[in-house]
């Protein structure tokens, strides 16, 4: 009897569909796809909304060297003989190591030059996917209808199994963090996508207890879930202080992260108020972090308030050249987000080896533990303690310094390895 | 016997039916007519039913009561039912009918109209003509079990009150008829116990399915504007026990419907169970109604398409007695059907056909919702023929045993 073969099939849709700077998602996206090439024969699809599913092809001069990379699969053309692309995907992900330093790429889908079109299912959707095969979804699935969902009427016809990583579930918890239309539409995009799925990843412990809260609130269908971590993202960049920074900058803190309502730039402008009211000595804020919404009153506050426009530095435009400058030359940093599905800058901070002030709640405190200290995202009375207790006392800044050099980073490898192992245990299921 | 006058006194008319009630008192009207000549009178309440809905026997509730209604609209055929008995001017139009129609039978569908019926008989000069009381349900049960889901408790003497006169009405006509018509086998015994003299007729609720003739553009009309790929069928007036059934066996929070599916609610359930779901959630209101379809009153047509197309026709009724017309109705069309124990009392013989899903729990009704709406379109469930057309049988050979007494 011959043994029984599957693919493991990647969706790479978002970056195909991607312009712009890579948010933390499709960096993460990137990460885990470009080591699984190494541990698994696998293999990558992208939606075409209206068209169906469609290979992405590698070429076979792949620099990761992966047999699977070099199988020669010929070129088809999708039916209606619209779409004939003939470049690699590979080439796309070699050029997005460099995470910070090139972030820019203007258009994605004219970098994926291979597509290979299998075959036409009943529902007149075009798939490569056969019996016993495995889709994993570690990107954003929600932006293109249809998306998920083809693969839920693919799945009625043939049995294969889908695998989904969950980042988080703000809108939901906290919708009004978002523009009004995003929290339903996000939440109908995850109950389906706990139905699509045989089997959820979750980036934190946090997350994986909110999805099962989603799940028994809402009646659900009850999938394992398996928590991953994340990989840490070294900065490479050679440091470059960033030109919008006063040149005579005393010491200064840093907190980096998107202008966004969520972030709690709030608390830190409180916080800074409040201590120059109470005449305490507080040191220089940088606030690190490309405009978002809903912070727009905030901002103007802060930069047109005469106690804080000199002393709260906002930069809108950091390349990682600055990020890397920042992190090297701030005494701290602060991250006083509200509700995170990881928390990405805690875990630079701690690669760093910087201490990071953090908020208390949801998945902040599992990055780094007691590494680091965490206030209630509520309380100006915490943080501006803290802040006090740390820029007066050098010694206790040292002594946590020291300590963080027990922080273990994680490698993207060993991501891609745990993501590895569950998709072969689900493959042999 | 053919020449005999027929009476039936309803609390609703049955031009324009609409609800359970009707199709069933409709249907016995076919019955009555092959013994003679049969006038229907409904006295009914002006705000539900409209002057095109109603004939010219009818007689529609003046305002003063219809606003005693609105307040509590479950108690409606209790407050008609002691108005036509008080209200000196409305019995009087009773007796007017009675007096000039002369009637050797009068047909009482449901007890509420008792009292008036009858006192209007004692102040007539006309013979005491034979007694029909046509059961759709154990009302005084039924009115308890409503109560406790209203809270009307909470208003506790008017409930009491409600309670002991409707059962006191129903207890009398039972034991003063001449026939009591019952709609299950279960009714049927429980009047045999009240009252072994009295003969008793059943009938089971039926559904005779009439084919409307839809045109090409119309069907597409109408399939356009069905939202769902899969769905179940849910076909219920605003009636508590529809409104409750559904609450409790599927509930507003709806993330165990797979993605695709849904659940088209038509007739007029559908507005009241979306109110209900508003004023329950917030949070997930938005996938409550990305998970339903609110269709409103459902024409004819409307009505066999939305049915030929649904992957399964639902029946989450948990209280009430009698017999729901609508099980018949979904029985009929030949889909499968999930049911609870209260929707299909009366249809006990269908029990052992594939079509027939019985849920006891609100998880085992989940569970068979969600596995009948997974099926692929091209693999939904093949149709069943059942014959549940009304059987008049039982009752024609009750009424002609009356007739010759």
């Amino acid at each position: 009897m011959p043994e029984k073969t599957s693919t493991i099939w990647i969706d790479v849709t978002d970056l195909a569909n991607w312009r712009g700077s890579l948010t933390g998602i499709q960096r993460t996206h990137i990460e885990i796809a470009k080591h699984l090439v190494n541990l698994l024969p696998v293999r990558f699809f992208s939606y075409v909304p209206e068209r169906g599913y469609i290979e992405v092809q590698l070429p076979s001069d792949d620099q990761f060297g992966s047999a699977a990379l070099n199988t020669t699969l010929s070129e088809h053309k999708m039916p209606n003989g619209l779409l004939r692309v003939k470049k690699a995907f590979r080439e796309l992900l070699a050029s997005l190591v460099p995470i910070r330093a090139k972030q820019r790429i203007s258009s994605l889908r004219a970098r994926i030059r291979t597509f290979t079109m299998s075959k036409m299912s009943t529902q007149k959707i075009f798939h490569p996917f056969t019996e016993n095969d495995i889709i994993l979804f570690l990107g954003v699935s929600w932006s293109v209808e249809g998306h998920l969902l083809g693969v839920w009427d693919i799945k009625k016809q043939i049995r294969i199994k889908v695998a989904s990583l969950v980042y988080d579930l703000i809108p939901v918890l906290r919708p009004h963090f978002f523009g009004k239309g995003f929290p339903p539409h996000y939440t109908n995009h995850l109950i389906d996508t706990i139905h699509v799925s045989d089997i959820l990843f979750s980036i934190s412990e946090s997350t994986s207890s909110d999805l099962k809260w989603l799940m028994s609130e809402t009646n659900a269908p009850v999938r394992p879930i398996v928590k991953i971590r994340l990989g840490d993202n070294p900065l490479l960049a050679e440091p470059e202080k960033p030109s919008a920074l006063p040149d005579k900058l005393g010491k200064f803190v840093l907190s980096v992260g998107t202008f966004e309502i969520r972030k709690n730039h709030d608390l830190l402008y409180k916080t800074w108020e409040k201590g120059i009211h109470e005449q305490i000595e507080m040191p220089h804020l940088v606030i690190a972090g490309r405009p978002g919404w809903l912070t727009h009153d905030l901002e103007y506050s802060i930069v047109n308030n005469p106690r804080t426009q000199n002393i709260i530095h906002i930069l809108n435009e950091c390349s990682d050249e600055n990020l890397k400058w920042l992190y090297e030359n701030c005494e701290y940093t602060i991250y006083p987000s509200w509700y995170e599905g990881w928390g990405l800058p805690i875990a630079e901070s701690a690669f760093e080896g910087k201490l990071c002030l953090a908020s208390n709640t949801s998945s902040m405190p599992e990055i780094a533990g007691q590494l680091m200290d965490y206030f209630d995202p509520y309380s100006t009375e915490q943080l501006l303690d803290l802040v006090q207790r740390y820029s007066s006392d050098d010694n206790l800044l040292k002594q946590k310094h020291r300590a963080l050099s027990d922080y273990t980073p994680t490698f993207w490898k060993d991501t891609a390895t745990e993501v590895g192992r569950v998709i072969t245990q689900l493959q042999n299921a | 016997m053919h020449s005999s006058r027929i009476l039936v006194f309803s609390t609703y008319p049955v031009r324009n039916p609409r609800h359970g009630g009707q199709f069933r008192a409709e249907a016995l009207l076919s019955a009555y007519q092959q013994f003679g000549k049969v006038k229907y009178v409904a006295i009914c309440n002006s705000a539900v039913y409209s002057s095109k809905d109603c004939s010219k026997w009818d007689i529609r509730v003046p305002g003063n009561l219809q606003q005693q209604i609105e307040l509590s609209p479950s108690r409606e055929p209790i407050l008609i039912g002691q108005f036509a008995t008080t209200d000196a001017e409305l019995n009087g139009r009773i007796q007017e009918i009675i007096s000039s129609y002369s009637p050797q039978i009068i047909v009482l569908e449901q007890p509420y109209l008792w009292p008036a019926v009858k006192l209007a008989l004692e102040l007539s000069a006309v013979p005491f003509p034979k007694i029909i009381y046509s059961s759709h349900n154990l009302e005084a049960s039924h009115f308890y079990e409503l109560s406790k889901i209203n809270e009307l408790s909470k208003m506790q003497t008017e409930f009491s009150q409600d309670q002991l006169w409707l059962e006191d009405v129903e207890t009398n006509l039972a034991f003063n008829c001449d026939l009591i018509i019952a709609t299950t086998n279960e009714d049927k015994i429980h009047y045999q116990k009240l009252n072994s003299s009295s003969q008793i007729a059943l009938v089971n609720n039926g559904y005779s399915q009439n084919s409307s003739k839809i045109s090409k553009k119309q069907n597409n009309a109408i399939h356009k504007k069905i939202k769902f790929e899969n769905y179940a069928l849910f076909v219920a007036s605003a009636h508590t026990p529809n409104v409750q059934g559904f609450l409790d066996f599927i509930g507003t929070r709806l993330g165990f419907l797979p993605p695709r599916t849904g659940i088209l609610i038509a007739g007029t359930a559908g507005p009241v169970i979306g109110m209900k779901a508003a004023n329950r959630e917030s949070r997930w209101l938005d996938l409550f109604w990305n998970r339903i379809q609110i269709w409103g009153f459902a024409t004819e047509a409307e009505l066999q398409i939305i049915t030929d197309s649904a992957s399964v026709v639902i029946l989450p009724i948990s209280a009430g007695g009698g017999s729901n017309l609508k099980t018949a109705q979904a029985l009929q069309s030949g889909k499968p059907v999930i049911a609870t124990g209260h929707s299909i009392r009366g249809f006990e013989f269908v029990y052992a056909k594939p079509i027939l899903v019985q849920a006891k729990t609100e998880s085992e009704f989940r569970d068979e919702l969600t596995r009948f709406l997974s099926f692929s379109p091209a693999n939904k469930p093949s149709f069943f023929d059942i014959d549940l057309n009304w059987n008049f049988d039982d009752l024609l050979v009750a009424l002609k045993a009356l007739m010759n007494e």
